[in-house]
């Protein structure tokens, strides 16, 4: 079987190109999976004019099965909340935002001071921004069962107290 | 996390120029199974050899389904709400449907 040569322009991921993207937790499962999707290294290889997305994230330190998880790649730029008024620029800067608190392990420290960054306080919006929290079902943990709800019902959650 | 669902929310309703989903995702496995949802599962079943080790737990009557979906599913469906500005719910679920 004749495959297809490396330099057609196959889009591994159809978003406009030269996006910032920060995703929280990066060296995570999730974080890992995200990048491999998104990345669109090859468009600057075939057209030198061309930028490629940019990624930015944090680190989750916390170990998961006994080990610590690298960051995807070292063009990933870091951030840190330990420097917020970095931080809150990177944030800002962002065109898609990856919220990860899906993992027992996630800081939500760290959650409250993207969503503090993006209350814009101090300064007016400047450029359009997609936010996606990603959690998981133990918000759902208390809510009452044998019933059916559908994603427009969510105000009728109740998680476990500690969620 | 439910208050930080709620924030975001209230976020996106009160920023014109800033679009927010939440998407409550079942537990996440895959890849190698990189997170500890079902290592121990796993390792138990891998040692069926052994009668006593490969007992795997049933909680409760055992008819109670988890919600899980697999991290390249969940990757999909996010990249799909960031690019294909479809009117999406500001709250989703995505879990696997078998």
């Amino acid at each position: 079987m004749e495959g297809q040569p490396i330099t057609d322009n196959i889009k591994i991921c159809d978003m406009p190109e030269n996006k910032r993207i920060l995703i929280t937790s990066i060296n995570g499962l999730l974080g890992h999976s995200l990048f491999e999707l998104m990345r669109n290294d090859h468009v600057c290889i075939e057209d030198e004019s061309k930028q490629p997305h940019r990624f930015l994230g944090t680190v989750n330190p916390n170990q998961a099965a006994g080990m610590t998880t690298p960051v995807p790649s070292e063009t990933v730029k870091i951030i840190e909340t330990a420097k917020p008024k970095n931080f809150v620029k990177q944030v800002r800067g962002a065109d898609y935002i990856i919220l990860d608190v899906s993992q027992f392990s996630s800081s939500l420290d760290e959650a409250n001071q993207v969503l503090k960054a993006l209350k814009y306080t101090d300064a007016a919006p400047e450029r359009d921004q997609v936010l996606i929290v990603v959690t998981n079902p133990m918000v759902w943990s208390k809510t009452e069962t044998g019933v059916s709800y559908d994603d427009s019902q969510f105000e009728k959650r109740v998680p476990l107290p500690k969620f | 996390m439910k208050t930080i669902e709620q924030t975001a929310i209230a976020l996106g309703r009160a920023n014109t120029k800033l679009r927010v989903h939440v998407v409550c995702a079942g537990f996440i496995y895959g890849n190698g199974e990189q997170n500890d949802i079902f290592y121990d599962f796993f390792r138990s079943a891998w040692v069926s050899l052994h009668p006593d080790l490969a007992a795997l737990p049933v909680i409760g009557g055992g008819d109670n389904i988890i919600p899980t979906i697999h991290v390249t599913d969940l990757s999909n469906a996010l990249e799909l709400i960031l690019t294909s500005g479809q009117d999406f719910p500001r709250y989703l679920h995505a879990v696997d449907q078998n």
